[in-house]
């Protein structure tokens, strides 16, 4: 017998679990979170069990329904009025199940580190339910129809969290959030009617996949990757579309945070590479008539050497980390226009790597604040003394996030640095020899923001600083989580490259 | 038999790992159950016993056995390793490796990862493990009282094995993932002292400008890896042929970009100097006899980019314009850190400038075509500089201070150390007959006889830093040693006594390997044939050249002549010497300035990056943010939605108003007709309907 809802049940577990979390505390305000924590544990149990029967796909294939060069296919009607038809169509290869995995375990440590939050608990722990259906529904989606309604349901939940639980300029820094994304996803959504029009009026990616690759008017797609693009840098976020990211991360509670930076800025990455890279055919990227590339690189240049400097000024920690996501983002921005196998295995590791990463810092940054009662970094001073698993911690995510080798970060850093080198330099040999050059550079200057950040936090002798004891567990249980993957990744990056180098190399097969 | 050694390799890298991974855990436990650890930061010199044997808790014990015990293993089985592997004629290097990304065939082509055993690595890693077992040792006493002793040598545990395993790298790419983490375990322990702020910013400044050297040195191999699609050391040599000889030279200098980082050289030298603000430990075997040696260890190792064997002679492997480079550097910092030794006061920083001025050297030796002379002089500069260090932490041990002039008449106080010391600094300074002198002739024969242009300068600048050396080590171990100590430090002076058991022993251990060496260096011996013949075997030897040892031994005693006359027979020509304007502002101002190369790096590098910063912060918060987004973009909007009320209240609203009016007038009219009759009220409505109806369609038709 044939099972068809692998994917249906990670989709809909949180999406029936949210209202029910809500309604069941409702008198129990306590249950919220434990039934939220298990219904992100189980998940993520499914979601590793998922990646198992995946990579024995080649072996077992016919009984988990491949298709379209997916694996674990659903497809049926959903809406059907006239011409139009759209389908409930789910899937997953090589590029999203790593993200999938990744939104399991990210969401899993957000859960348990917002166990401090006290206010409107039922609430909060079905938005981050209805949150994750929301993301888990962009990267698992082969409809575009489908997959902008999750895009666009994420940003419901995530503007109230930012919105309830956090900090003194939230409303602000939620409406700016709501603005920007939703501003730069009608670009996309424009972008996404002008595909439907050019391949064959079909929501279903495979299929106009196969429609586009054949489709002669190269200008008029370059034009629609131009229009996605917007949506895409503007949630990644590359510079100049930037500045919601600082604010709203400033704002939202560490919990929120994390899965701003760990899932939300992924969701921006997996549409670039889906459908810039995959959907649209390689002459978007390979005509000589063409500036994706290059755009695409400037841009990624620019957010690593720019935001690397920014953040050298930043006084609030949180603030710096957020800084430092954009140039990491930029990392993906560059292994895409560098169009090579490494590059995009290098913009994929790179999104989960930094999933692992920046939820670690961000959390870190939540354990000091509620500690310690400041994230200033004029005013924090000698944290080494006063919390050592935290500071140990810190020191661990900071240098992973400077790209140390044998830390996740350093991967995605080294192939795509591979990638560039190896591109054929595209006819733009010097600028493309300087965009590597100044990226190259840049690493300096992160390594130094974070040394700067380090050794203003954790050492030196504490002055002034009323602090009692370490992080409770579960402010520091997700910590030791997050810290085994970003460990586990750096040294055996091959769990997920075997995976994502099966898709790079089908796209791109130099 | 192969595979023996390969299963003894992995022992050595892996012992030191489990060591750190269970020290680790037994501190965390530790902690966590409630040992709270008194706060860092106390004095823990004061925390020793004045006299009588040192008392270790039961903590100490078990943490200091474990660090122990897993670096003897490692040792024993790097015994085991070069009993198996060196004995023989031919040395066939073993390989043990799996793809580190896991890229299938015929793709990617994917970087392999895992252990090299040849000479060369089997070399060093006897080095490594030898000195890292005396070391440890030395800390059991040393570090005792210290709050962190678990956190001290689970990363001393750690830097051991990371350091053996960027010895025995099979490719590029591992050897970069470990030359980083060397760096990692250079700055958590300069940093070791947290709360020491000095120790902060030495830890941060070290590994910036590690950093620096090793973006060029990433920029290089990934260079070669564009070209021969490789970074297997084995393999890399076949493939070379890619590139042409401009290509080979600007990867050659790339990588000597590292090396300029990690190993210490001009201009980024000085933060070996500052390193010093860690344990003494530390500084003995990262910061003078393994870990700043990594960078000549990788050029020895990638010797092929540099130069290529032809009929028994090196000959240059891409354009010459890299080595003059390469050598020149080299000179150069033997030279500046020489002199900068000669006026440091400090005695952790005289021996840190020695050890940056004598890799200087072995810079000279590589960049001259001299791989078997560096790797000499590497062993011998290994075991005396570790032999000087743990030294010189003893002394300090003894007077409680760094400065050399508030030392003085140590010799019968401390006689346990006084005569290590002494043959350490004897082997330093390159005394005829002593470790020291063998090697550095050797390193001063492959500069005079290379044929990179402008090698006899550098010959000449080799010799002047000979000269140097042997007058700045006399003059620390008479000022430390001999000199009448000021009366105001008499007193410490006065109570200063040896360590114990393991703080003496180690360097007891590494007295004798000196003078070992010093025997088996005699050429009689055939070291060093021995070595070229495993290192090099395609190379014809060097024949001993008399002028050059002869002309080095008279350099050297006259070096140690000179410092006798300055600091022991004439001190009042110092004085003189000292009063003439120019070389008072030369040593004090210039010199003991460390050039100033700090502050011209700071107004290159830290001032435009921070002023960058700002700028960038600015445009950031004003004009991308505030004026872009919030001006133009929000107020635009608004100022748009401003004008579109308007519209609507006065144009669209107005003839809804109007409508609206016309309505009310007709209702108005219409209420006379109220007469409370259903059929009436449907024939008003009925009316109205089509009014509005008529109205809706004259609007629609003459539109």
């Amino acid at each position: 017998m044939v099972f068809y809802w692998y994917l249906s049940i990670l989709l809909w577990l949180p999406l029936i679990a949210s209202p029910l979390t809500y309604m069941l505390s409702k008198n129990k305000v306590g249950w919220a979170k434990w039934s939220a924590t298990f219904i992100t544990f189980v998940e993520m149990i499914y979601s590793f069990v998922l990646w198992l029967l995946y990579t024995s796909k080649d072996r077992f294939g016919d009984k988990y329904v491949t298709g379209d060069g997916f694996v674990f296919l659903e497809k049926t009607d959903w809406i059907v009025v006239g011409k139009i038809k759209i389908y409930y169509a789910l899937g997953v290869d090589g590029l999203s199940l790593p993200l999938i995995a990744l939104t399991t375990v990210v969401f899993f440590a957000s859960m348990i580190s917002s166990f401090y939050i006290k206010e409107r608990e039922p609430l909060y722990y079905s938005l981050m339910l209805l949150l994750e259906a929301g993301v888990m529904g962009t990267f698992i989606a082969l409809d575009l129809f489908l997959f902008y309604i999750a895009w666009e349901v994420v940003l419901v939940p995530m503007f109230f969290i930012i919105a309830y639980w956090g900090g003194p300029r939230r409303k602000y820094s939620a409406f700016k959030f709501f603005i920007y994304t939703h501003l730069a996803s009608l670009f996309m959504l424009i972008g996404i009617f002008i595909i439907y029009n050019e391949g064959g009026a079909t929501f279903y990616m495979p299929q106009l996949k196969t429609e586009l690759s054949t489709y002669a008017d190269v200008g008029r797609l370059i034009f629609a990757f131009y229009l996605l693009a917007i949506g895409f840098i503007t949630k990644f976020p590359q510079v100049p579309v930037h500045t919601w990211l600082p604010d709203a991360h400033v704002e939202a509670p560490s919990p929120g945070s994390s899965v701003l930076a760990g899932l939300l800025l992924k969701m921006g990455g997996y549409g670039l590479i889906r459908l810039g890279v995959w959907l649209l055919p390689s002459s978007v990227f390979t005509d000589p008539s063409s500036h994706v590339r290059l755009v695409l690189a400037l841009l990624g240049m620019i957010s690593m050497a720019y935001t690397a400097f920014v953040a050298l000024s930043q006084k609030d920690m949180k603030r710096l980390i957020a800084y430092s996501s954009i140039g990491h983002m930029g990392v993906v921005s560059l292994g895409v226009a560098s169009y090579t196998s490494e590059g995009i295995n290098a913009a994929i590791f790179m999104m989960i790597a930094h999933g692992v990463i920046s939820p670690a810092l961000f959390l870190i940054s939540g354990v000091i604040q509620h500690n310690a009662g400041t994230r200033d970094m004029t005013i924090l001073k000698g944290l080494g003394n006063k919390m050592p698993i935290t500071s140990t911690l810190m020191v661990f995510s900071g240098f992973a996030s400077a790209g140390l080798p044998g830390l996740a970060g350093f991967v995605a850093e080294f192939l795509m640095f591979a990638g560039l080198f190896k591109s054929d330099m595209f006819g733009y040999g010097d600028t493309y020899f300087w965009i590597t050059v100044v990226a190259l550079l840049s690493i300096i200057v992160v390594a130094g923001y974070y040394l700067w950040m380090l050794q203003r936090v954790v050492f030196g002798q504490p002055e002034n600083l009323d602090v009692e004891h370490d992080g409770h567990w579960y402010e520091l249980m997700p910590l030791w989580f997050l810290a085994f993957f970003i460990l586990a990744l750096g040294w055996f990056p091959f769990i997920v490259l075997k995976v994502t180098d099966e898709f790079a190399r089908a796209l791109i097969p130099i | 038999m192969s595979s023996e050694v390969l299963l003894f390799g992995k022992a050595v890298l892996i012992s030191p790992f489990i060591g750190a991974i269970i020290i680790s855990l037994l501190a965390f436990l530790h902690y966590t159950r409630g040992n709270k650890h008194e706060a860092h930061g106390s004095e823990k010199h004061e925390q020793h016993e004045e006299h009588g044997g040192v008392h270790y808790t039961k903590f100490e014990n078990v943490i200091s056995t474990l660090g122990i015990l897993s670096i003897f293993v490692s040792w024993v089985s790097m015994v085991l390793v070069a009993i198996n592997y060196l004995p023989g004629e031919e040395h066939e290097p073993l390989q043990s490796q799996f793809g580190f990304f896991g890229f299938k065939e015929g793709g990617t082509p994917d970087i392999p990862f895992g252990l090299l055993i040849d000479p060369l690595s089997v070399y060093m890693g006897l080095i490594v493990t030898t000195l890292a077992l005396l070391i440890h040792i030395y800390a059991r006493e040393y570090m005792h009282g210290d709050a962190g002793y678990a956190r001290f040598f689970a990363t001393f545990n750690f830097f051991t094995g990371v350091m053996l395993t960027l010895v025995f790298s099979t490719s590029f790419l591992e050897l970069f993932i470990f030359w980083e983490l060397v760096g990692l375990s250079s700055y958590l322990l300069i940093g070791f002292w947290f709360y020491k702020p000095a120790a902060a910013h030495a830890a941060k400044k070290a590994f910036l400008y590690n950093k620096i050297g090793d973006i060029t040195l990433l920029a290089g191999f990934l260079m070669l890896y564009k070209y021969t699609r490789t970074l297997d050391f084995v393999e890399l040599p076949a493939k070379l042929e890619a590139l042409s000889d401009q290509q080979i030279a600007i990867v050659a200098v790339l990588i000597f970009g590292g090396v300029i980082g990690k190993s210490a050289q001009f201009p980024l030298y000085t933060w070996l100097a500052d390193a010093m603000e860690g344990p003494t430990p530390v500084s003995a075997i990262l910061h003078s006899s393994t870990m700043v040696k990594a960078g000549i260890y990788m050029v020895a190792r990638v010797f092929f980019i540099y130069y290529e064997a032809k009929d028994g002679h090196n000959i240059f492997a891409g354009a010459e314009w890299a080595l003059i480079v390469f050598a020149w550097i080299g000179a150069i910092t033997a030279l500046l850190a020489g002199l900068q030794a000669l006026v440091e006061n400090e005695i952790k920083r005289i021996l840190a400038y020695s050890t940056v001025s004598q890799i200087g050297y072995m810079a000279i030796a590589l960049g001259t075509g001299g791989k078997t002379a560096a790797m000499y002089h590497l062993l011998s500069h290994a075991t005396f500089k570790a032999l000087l260090f743990l030294t010189a932490g003893a002394v300090i041990h003894a007077v409680h201070t760094n400065n050399i002039w508030e030392m003085g008449g140590l010799r019968k106080k401390i006689p346990k150390t006084f005569w290590p010391m002494l043959i350490g600094a004897t082997a330093l300074a390159g005394f005829p007959g002593f470790s020291g002198f063998w090697s550095k002739d050797a390193v001063l024969l492959a500069a005079y006889e290379s044929e990179v242009p402008g090698h006899l300068i550098v010959y000449y600048m080799g010799a002047l830093t000979a000269f140097i050396t042997a007058l700045y080590s006399t003059r620390f171990i008479y000022v430390v040693f001999f000199r009448t100590p000021d009366p105001e430090h008499k007193e410490h002076v006065e109570k200063a006594h040896d360590g114990g058991f393991f703080l003496t022993t180690p360097s007891i251990i590494l007295g004798v390997l000196v003078v070992i060496e010093s025997i088996l260096f005699i050429p009689v011996f055939n070291f060093e044939h021995w070595l070229n013949e495993i290192l090099e075997p395609e190379i014809k030897p060097e024949a001993i050249n008399y002028a050059v040892a002869g002309s080095s031994a008279i350099i050297v005693l006259l070096g140690i002549f000179v410092g006798l006359v300055l600091y022991h027979w004439k001190p009042e020509l110092r004085v003189s010497l000292y009063n003439v304007a120019a070389i008072n502002w030369f040593a004090n101002e210039f010199v003991a300035k460390r050039y100033r190369i700090d502050h011209v790096l700071y107004w290159i590098a830290n001032v435009p990056v921070m002023w960058i910063a700002n700028i960038l912060q600015n445009i950031d918060l004003k004009i991308i943010d505030r004026t872009i987004i919030d001006t133009w973009i929000v107020k635009g909007s608004l100022q748009l939605a401003k004008i579109s009320d308007v519209f609507d209240q006065g144009f669209i609203d107005g003839i809804v108003n109007g409508v609206w009016q016309i309505f009310l007038y007709f209702g108005r009219q219409f209420r006379k007709l109220q007469t409370g009759l259903v059929s009436n009220y449907a024939t008003i409505f009925a009316a109205t309907l089509v009014l509005f109806l008529t109205y809706v369609n004259f609007l629609v038709l003459f539109k």
